[in-house]
């Protein structure tokens, strides 16, 4: 599955040359570090780290990249996102799920979402998604493809 | 005879050896470092399904088993768990702030229920508490449901005297303080201590509740 072609002027160009200044949204503080790390691994600089959205934050840093945990939100995901994106429109969005089903993934990304990974990635597939997110402007989680391939197989 | 400095000092413990359960594999990882990173533990084993084999040979001392993630029906994974170690404590670990889900899991025999929510420091402080046989409970679920039995216990209508009774059946008849008072025969001041008694005892805050409280109740 593809997301949308991402519009407007495209904060990625040029994050070759420096990194991504992050925020990442993480309610299991215990993991939060470690998530933290892997994405600087992955060539981002984690600018700040909440568990919950801090949209003023966000209004006023307008980081190059958000990450959020979804699966703490307790609003709707998509108005989540749709949200973000209105506070931040040059973001690139990042959402960690542990949805694995086609149709979500899709209404994440017809809601402005640019990347989705799911919790059952490892970091190096969470890496790899990361540079590719950051040179083209999308990634979807394989996973998402292999239950659209399934349903679709189902159907014919 | 007199004893050596070794032979006086408590005997020291054992790390502790803990195998998780976790297909969320980051978690997994991250869990696995912060076990790592404290003396207290041996290094930790992990696998992303209930996999008897890893979990014998890995002898834990007790066992994290997330149960958000499609692990099957926790009493049936709790079982398994059990069947593989039989020694080895149980903890439940869940996205949930919930307390039916704590509820569930601690009649399923669990020795602990964890929130993905807290801190390292916390984790790590009630896996330990665990693990040297301690039982350990979320302490904002506990709170809720301890807030729950209160609740329970306050609007028992043995807990109101006679005459307390008497006052929330004219209340659900919508009579006023004066009125109660002319047909009990009872002072406006006392009408108000017998209201104030009956709001603390049945956990209310308003006459309509105390009203509710009766017709639930079967008092009119």
């Amino acid at each position: 599955m593809c997301g949308p072609p991402y519009r407007g002027t495209l904060s990625y160009i040029g994050m070759a040359t420096r990194r991504a200044s992050t925020y990442v949204i993480e309610r299991q503080a215990f993991f939060a570090p470690y998530l933290a790390r892997t994405l600087e691994t992955g060539g981002l600089h984690v600018s700040y780290l909440s568990a919950d959205i801090e949209f003023d934050y966000l209004g006023r840093a307008l980081p190059d990249v958000v990450f959020i945990d979804t699966d703490f939100i307790v609003d709707d995901v998509p108005d989540t996102i749709r949200n973000v994106r209105s506070r931040s429109p040059e973001s690139i969005i990042c959402v960690y799920a542990s949805q694995t089903s086609a149709a979500w993934a899709r209404a994440c990304h017809l809601a402005g979402a640019n990347a989705l990974f799911t919790k059952f990635a490892t970091s190096e597939e969470i890496v790899a998604g990361l540079l590719h997110v950051l040179s083209v402007g999308t990634h979807t989680d394989s996973r998402y493809l292999a239950d659209a391939a399934s349903r679709h197989a189902s159907q014919v | 005879m007199a004893y050596s400095p070794a032979e006086i000092a408590p005997p020291a413990q054992a790390p502790i050896r803990v195998f998780v359960v976790e297909r969320q594999v980051l978690l997994a990882k991250a869990i696995c470092q912060l076990f790592d990173q404290d003396a207290a533990f041996a290094a930790a084993g992990d696998a992303p399904e209930l996999d008897a084999h890893a979990l014998r040979d890995s002898k834990p001392d007790l066992v994290i088993l997330d149960i958000d993630h499609g692990l099957g029906e926790m009493r049936e994974s709790f079982t398994a768990v059990r069947e593989c170690v039989p020694a080895a404590r149980v903890c439940m670990l869940s996205a949930h702030l919930s307390s039916e889900l704590m509820l569930r899991a601690l009649s399923a025999g669990a020795d602990g229920y964890l929130v993905k929510d807290i801190t390292p420091s916390e984790f790590l402080a009630s896996v330990k508490a665990m693990a040297r046989g301690g039982f350990y409970a979320d302490q904002r679920l506990s709170g809720m449901l301890l807030r729950r039995h209160a609740l329970k216990r306050g609007h028992n209508r043995e807990d109101l005297s006679a005459r307390e009774l008497d006052v929330v059946r004219l209340i659900a008849q919508g009579l006023s303080n004066k009125e109660i008072g002319e047909r009990l025969m009872i002072s406006d001041k006392t009408i108000k201590n017998h209201i104030s008694n009956i709001f603390s005892k049945l956990h209310l805050a308003a006459r309509t509740q105390v009203a509710v409280y009766a017709i639930h109740n079967g008092l009119v």
